[in-house]
C-alpha cells in the first residue's frame, strides 16, 4: 500500500467546466482536506507505486488542476511490491532491484 | 499540529501524517504556515522546544524549524518568518531531521590496520593527522566542501594558507560552481549574483537555462508556481536537453542539443543586435565590450581578462548566429529563438534567467555564464527588481563557505586571490604573519589534486595526503577509476575522511574521523542569494563523533606541540588562540570547545575580511537575531544592520555612488563598467560516434541530495528513490529492444556501469540522449563520465560524454521471449 500526501493546486473551474475537487472527492482512493485558497491537500492510497504514479496523471488531466505537488511519500515497509520505484517516477513495481544499503562501503568495521 | 500521544495504527498514523504535511505545504504556498507532523509517532511532544536553523541540504537556503525534546530532533517544519521560504520545504526538507538518525552514524576513530578498521582514540587520531602532515606540508591537500560552515570552512582556509604556507586545499564547489564564479569574475570583477530571490517574485518571464528549477529548486520553483495560481501571467520557459518536471510547468519548452546554448545565447544577442534590443543608454553608460586575446601557446588558453572590443566588432562577432544558424546548432527552431529575442527586446517586462549545473559543469561553463550575463546587460534587463540573471547553487554554503571564505586553491577569504600580492599583503596583515608567509602560487584544484593523489609518487604525484572533510569524492570525481579508485594500490598515499556515514570515499580511507552535523553543532551558511544564516548546536553528535572545526584546530595544536612554528603568527601566538578576559582557552581539547562559542570566535575574525570587496558582513549577533541577512549588510547611523537587495544598484546597494543609478565599483577595466562578452560556439570536447553514439547526461533527483549519503538513510526518500537508473528516449529503447526494469550496459571509454532502464518516467532525454542520476553509490555512473574541464574554471563536464548503451545478455533473452512492441 502506497500513501501519498499531495497539493493539488487549482486554477478555479471555467464556465461550464466541473469543479475539479467534486470530481477528486468521488473517488474512494483519495482523502480531500481543506483547501487553502488556491490549494488542496488532498491524501491518496492506492495498491503499489505504479497505480500511485497513474492516479497522479489522472488528477493532473482533470480540467482545472495547474501542478501537483508531492508533500509526503509513505510506504508500507511490509509490502514488498511496493518496495522499488517512486510512486512519482512511473516505475513499475518490481521492475528494477534496490542497491545495496546501507553503504556498501568495503571496509571492516568493528 | 499532529499529537502522537494516542495509541493509533500504523496506516492511520501514516495517513495523518500524510494530510498534515500536504495541509502544510498548501498553507505555505499560500503564504500561510502549519505545523508539520512529529517525526517519531512514539514522542508525546509536551515538552517539544522549537528552534531556528537553515536546512541542511541545497543551497535554496530554506529556514526550517526545529523541534528537539530528550536530546532529540523529533520534529521539523517549514520556518514562517523565513523570506526565503515563507513556511514551504520540499521533501527533502521535511526529512531533514532523520539525517541525523541513520542506524549506521560514525562513531568513533577508525584507522586501518592490515586491511580492517580499527577503532582508535581521539588523541591517537589527532596525533596521526598531524605527524602525517608535518613530515610532509607540501604534499598534504584539505579538500572540503559547499556544506562546510563558514567557520569550518574558515578554520581548514587558515590551517593550511597561514599555518602551513602552501595553498593545497579546494572544496567541491569546483565540481558544481566554479564557472559561476569565473562568470561573474570576468563580468562584474567580483563574484556572486548582484540579485536575489525576490526577483522571482517580480519577474514576468523565467527563463531556465538547462535549470531544472522543480526538482533541484523546488522551493523557488513554488514562488513561480504560485505566482500563478493567483492569477499573475509570469511565462516560463524551460531550455532543457531533457524535458523534466519543469517542463510540465512550462510555457515553452525547447529541447536543445548538447552544448548548443552557447549557440541560443549568442543567437538572442544577434537578435538584440539587429532588431534594435540594446539598451543604449544602460550599455554606453555602464558596459565595455570584451573579447578572448589570442592563445599564448598551443596548450594555454588566452587570458581570462581578454582584450578590448568595440560596438561594432561585438555586432560583427554575432552576425552569423542568425535564429536559422542557430537552430542548426542547437537544435531549438528559429522561432524559439526570435521568440526570446523578443521578450530579451521588451522594455515593459522583467526578464529573469536561471541556470545551476547545466552551465556550469560545463568546458565552457565560464563563456555560457558570461554570454548570458551579457545579454542582460546588452537590453538592460538588470538590476531591477526581476530583471536578473540569477546562478543558483547546489550546496547549502557554495557561496558562504567556499566562494565567501576562499576555501579553494586560488582565493584568500573576502573574495581575494593569492595571486594578487596586495591581497596576500592584506591577509598577512590581518592574520598577523610574516611578509611572505602566503605563497603566491595556487595550489592544485580538486580534479588535479586527485589525479597527483591517485598517481605514483615516484611519477610525479605529489600530493600523498589528503584529508576530505564533509564530502564524497569517491562517489563525484569524473573518471572515478582514474581520478579516485588508482588510490588503492599506493602504499604511501594516506586518506583522511571526516564523515558522518560510511561512503564511497571512506572504502579507501586509511584514517576515519567521525564528525558531528548540522544541529549537533553549531554552524553557519551562505545561500545563492548571498543570504549569511545562522544556528546553534540543539542536540549532541553520538558517541565520538565531534565538530569539523574542533578537528582541524586541534591538529593544528598539535602540530605547535611537535614544534611546528608554522602554525603561529609572526608574535608567536598560535593561529586559533582564544580567549575571554585575558584567560586562554584551551578550545584543542574537546571538552572545553564549549566552553565558548569558537564559531563565534572565527566568525568575527573572518569577518573583517569580506569589506576588501564590498561583500560586508555583520557581526555574528546580528545572525543569532535574524533568518539570515544578504550582504553587503552595512551599519546605519543609528547602529542598526541594512542588509542589500540589489548590488550594483543606486536605489539599494549603499555602495553606488549618488547619482550614477549603477556602479560596477569592482569593474575589471577599472572604470565602474561591466563587460559584455562575446564567447562563439565551439564543439564540446568528446561527441557521440559509431562506437559510443549516445550522449550521456548525469544530474540529480528530486529526492535525494547529491550522493545520497544522508537522504538514502531517510527510510521515506529512500523508498521513493532507491536506486540509479538510465533514462532512454522511446525510440532508443525500441531500437535496443528493452524497456523499463530491463537491465542495460552504459559504457564509455573510461568505464561502465549496469542500470536498469526508465522509459517515458519523470525526465525525457530525447533519442540519443541518455540521464543518469549520480546519486547510488551502488552504481556510481562517475566510473563512465568524462574529466574534461573548463580551462578557466577548473569544473569538469558531467553534462556531455560519448556513452554507448547495450543489453545486458540477461535482458538479451528476456526481450527475446518478448512480443515486439506494437
Ligand atoms: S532541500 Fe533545498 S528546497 Fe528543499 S527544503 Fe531544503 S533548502 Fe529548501
Amino acid at each position: 500500500m502506497v500513501i501519498s500526501g499531495l497539493v493539488v493546486v487549482l486554477r478555479g473551474p471555467s464556465p461550464g467546466e466541473a469543479n475539479p475537487a467534486d470530481s477528486l472527492r468521488t473517488d474512494p482512493r483519495m482523502t480531500l482536506g481543506h483547501a487553502i485558497g488556491a490549494n488542496l491537500p488532498l491524501v491518496m492510497e492506492t495498491e503499489d507505486a505504479r497505480s500511485a504514479q497513474v492516479l497522479v496523471d489522472e488528477v493532473r488531466e482533470i480540467p482545472g488542476v495547474l501542478h501537483v505537488d508531492v508533500a509526503f511519500i509513505e510506504i508500507d515497509p511490509d509490502d514488498a511490491a511496493s518496495q522499488p520505484g517512486s510512486a512519482f517516477g512511473r516505475r513499475r513495481a518490481g521492475e528494477r532491484p534496490a542497491s545495496d544499503f546501507p553503504s556498501a562501503a568495503t571496509c571492516t568495521f568493528p | 499540529m499532529l499529537t502522537t500521544s494516542q495509541t493509533v495504527d500504523r496506516r492511520t498514523f501514516v495517513k495523518r501524517s500524510a494530510m498534515a504535511a500536504a495541509t502544510a505545504a498548501a498553507a505555505a504556498h499560500a503564504g500561510r504556515s502549519l505545523a508539520l507532523p512529529l517525526l517519531d509517532p512514539n514522542q508525546s511532544g509536551a515538552s517539544l522546544s522549537w528552534h531556528k536553523a537553515p536546512c541542511r541540504f541545497c543551497g535554496t537556503g530554506c529556514h526550517v524549524m526545529v523541534g528537539t525534546e530528550n536530546g532529540k530532533v523529533v520534529a521539523i517544519q517549514g520556518d514562517q518568518k523565513a523570506d526565503v521560504n515563507k513556511g514551504l520545504l520540499c521533501v527533502k526538507g521535511y526529512h531533514v531531521g532523520l539525517a541525523l538518525y541513520g542506524k549506521d552514524r560514525l562513531k568513533t576513530p577508525l584507522l586501518r590496520k592490515g586491511g580492517a578498521m580499527v577503532p582508535i582514540g581521539w588523541d591517537e587520531a589527532i596525533d596521526i593527522v598531524a605527524k602525517r602532515i608535518q613530515a610532509n606540508p607540501a604534499g598534504f591537500s584539505f579538500y572540503g566542501s559547499g556544506q562546510w560552515t563558514i567557520p569550518e570552512g574558515y578554520a581548514a582556509n587558515k590551517f593550511v594558507k597561514a599555518g602551513l604556507g602552501t595553498n593545497m586545499i579546494d572544496a567541491n564547489p569546483r565540481l558544481c560552481m566554479a564557472s559561476a564564479v569565473t562568470g561573474f569574475l570576468s563580468t562584474f570583477g567580483v563574484d556572486e549574483p548582484p540579485g536575489v530571490y525576490d526577483d522571482i517574485d517580480a519577474c514576468d518571464v523565467a527563463i531556465m537555462w538547462g535549470n531544472n528549477m522543480a526538482e533541484m529548486h523546488p522551493v523557488l520553483f513554488s514562488r513561480l508556481v504560485d505566482r500563478r495560481a493567483q492569477g499573475e501571467k509570469v511565462t516560463i520557459i524551460d531550455l532543457t536537453t531533457r524535458r523534466t518536471r519543469t517542463s510540465e510547468l512550462a510555457d515553452h519548452v525547447y529541447l536543445f542539443k548538447p552544448h548548443g546554448d552557447l549557440a541560443i545565447a549568442n543567437g538572442i544577442a544577434h537578435l538584440l543586435v539587429k532588431e534594435g534590443g540594446i539598451d543604449r543608454e544602460f550599455v554606453e553608460r555602464h558596459c565595455n565590450f570584451r573579447q578572448l586575446g589570442p592563445k599564448p601557446d598551443e596548450k594555454t588558453p588566452p587570458d581570462m581578462l581578454g582584450v578590448p572590443m568595440s560596438f561594432e566588432e561585438f555586432a560583427k562577432a554575432v552576425e552569423p548566429y542568425t535564429p536559422e544558424r542557430v537552430e542548426e546548432l542547437s537544435g531549438v527552431p528559429a522561432a524559439g529563438i526570435r521568440l526570446m529575442g523578443e521578450l530579451f527586446r521588451r522594455r515593459d517586462l522583467r526578464v529573469n534567467s536561471f541556470w545551476c549545473m547545466g552551465f556550469n559543469q560545463h568546458t565552457r561553463g565560464t563563456a555560457i555564464n558570461c554570454i548570458v550575463h551579457g545579454i542582460h546587460l546588452l537590453s538592460g534587463h538588470f538590476g531591477k527588481p526581476g530583471d536578473a540573471a540569477t546562478s543558483l547553487t547546489g550546496q547549502p554554503s557554495a557561496c558562504g563557505t567556499a566562494r565567501e571564505v576562499g576555501t579553494l586553491c586560488h582565493l584568500l577569504p573576502g573574495g581575494l586571490a593569492v595571486a594578487n600580492p596586495e591581497h596576500r599583503k592584506h591577509a598577512e596583515e590581518h592574520w598577523n604573519l610574516a611578509e611572505g608567509r602566503i605563497a603566491a602560487k595556487p595550489g592544485y584544484h580538486a580534479v588535479e589534486l586527485f589525479k597527483r593523489f591517485n598517481t605514483p609518487t615516484a611519477e610525479g604525484g605529489d600530493v600523498t595526503t589528503v584529508w576530505v572533510q564533509v564530502t564524497n569524492p569517491g562517489q563525484t570525481m569524473p573518471n572515478l577509476e582514474r581520478n579516485f579508485l588508482r588510490k588503492k594500490d599506493l602504499a604511501d598515499k594516506f586518506l583522511i575522511v571526516s564523515d558522518v556515514y560510511p561512503t564511497a570515499t571512506i572504502e579507501l580511507a586509511d584514517l576515519i574521523l567521525p564528525s558531528a552535523m548540522w544541529v549537533e553543532k553549531n554552524g553557519m551558511y551562505g545561500n545563492s542569494e548571498r543570504r549569511t544564516q545562522q544556528w546553534f548546536k540543539l542536540v549532541e553528535p553520538p558517541g565520538e563523533a565531534r565538530d569539523d572545526a574542533w578537528q582541524t584546530i586541534a591538529v593544528s595544536h598539535r602540530m605547535v606541540e611537535l614544534g611546528f612554528d608554522g602554525m603561529k603568527d609572526k608574535s608567536g601566538r598560535w593561529l586559533f588562540h582564544t580567549e575571554r578576559d585575558g584567560k586562554e582557552i584551551p578550545i584543542w581539547q574537546w571538552e572545553h570547545y564549549y566552553d565558548i562559542n569558537v564559531d563565534e570566535r572565527l566568525f568575527d575574525e573572518y569577518r573583517l575580511f569580506s569589506r576588501h570587496k564590498h561583500k560586508d558582513l555583520a557581526p555574528y549577533q546580528e545572525y543569532v537575531r535574524a533568518r539570515g541577512l544578504r550582504w553587503p549588510v552595512t551599519q546605519q547611523s543609528d547602529g542598526s544592520w541594512r542588509e542589500t537587495r540589489w548590488r550594483f544598484s543606486e536605489f539599494d546597494d549603499p555602495y553606488v555612488g549618488k547619482g550614477k543609478g549603477f556602479q560596477f565599483y569592482h569593474s575589471v577595466t577599472k572604470d565602474d563598467r561591466a563587460l559584455i562578452w562575446f564567447r562563439p560556439w565551439e564543439a564540446p570536447p568528446e561527441v557521440p560516434d559509431a562506437e559510443f553514439p549516445f550522449w550521456l547526461c548525469t544530474g540529480r533527483v528530486l529526492e535525494h541530495w547529491h550522493t545520497g549519503t544522508m537522504t538514502r538513510r531517510i527510510p521515506q526518500l529512500h523508498r521513493a528513490m532507491p536506486a540509479a537508473y538510465v533514462e532512454l528516449h522511446r525510440d532508443d529503447a525500441d531500437r535496443l529492444g528493452v524497456r523499463s526494469g530491463d537491465d542495460v550496459t552504459v559504457r564509455s571509454r573510461r568505464g561502465s556501469l549496469d542500470l536498469p532502464v526508465v522509459v517515458g518516467g519523470r525526465g525525457n532525454p530525447k533519442p540519443g540522449e541518455v540521464f543518469v542520476p549520480f546519486f547510488d553509490e551502488g552504481k556510481r555512473i562517475n566510473l563512465v563520465t568524462l574529466d574534461a574541464y573548463d580551462p578557466y574554471s577548473k569544473q569538469p563536464d558531467y553534462k556531455k560524454c560519448a556513452v554507448s548503451v547495450t543489453r545486458k545478455a540477461a535482458t538479451l533473452s528476456a526481450c527475446a521471449r518478448r512480443p515486439p512492441r506494437g
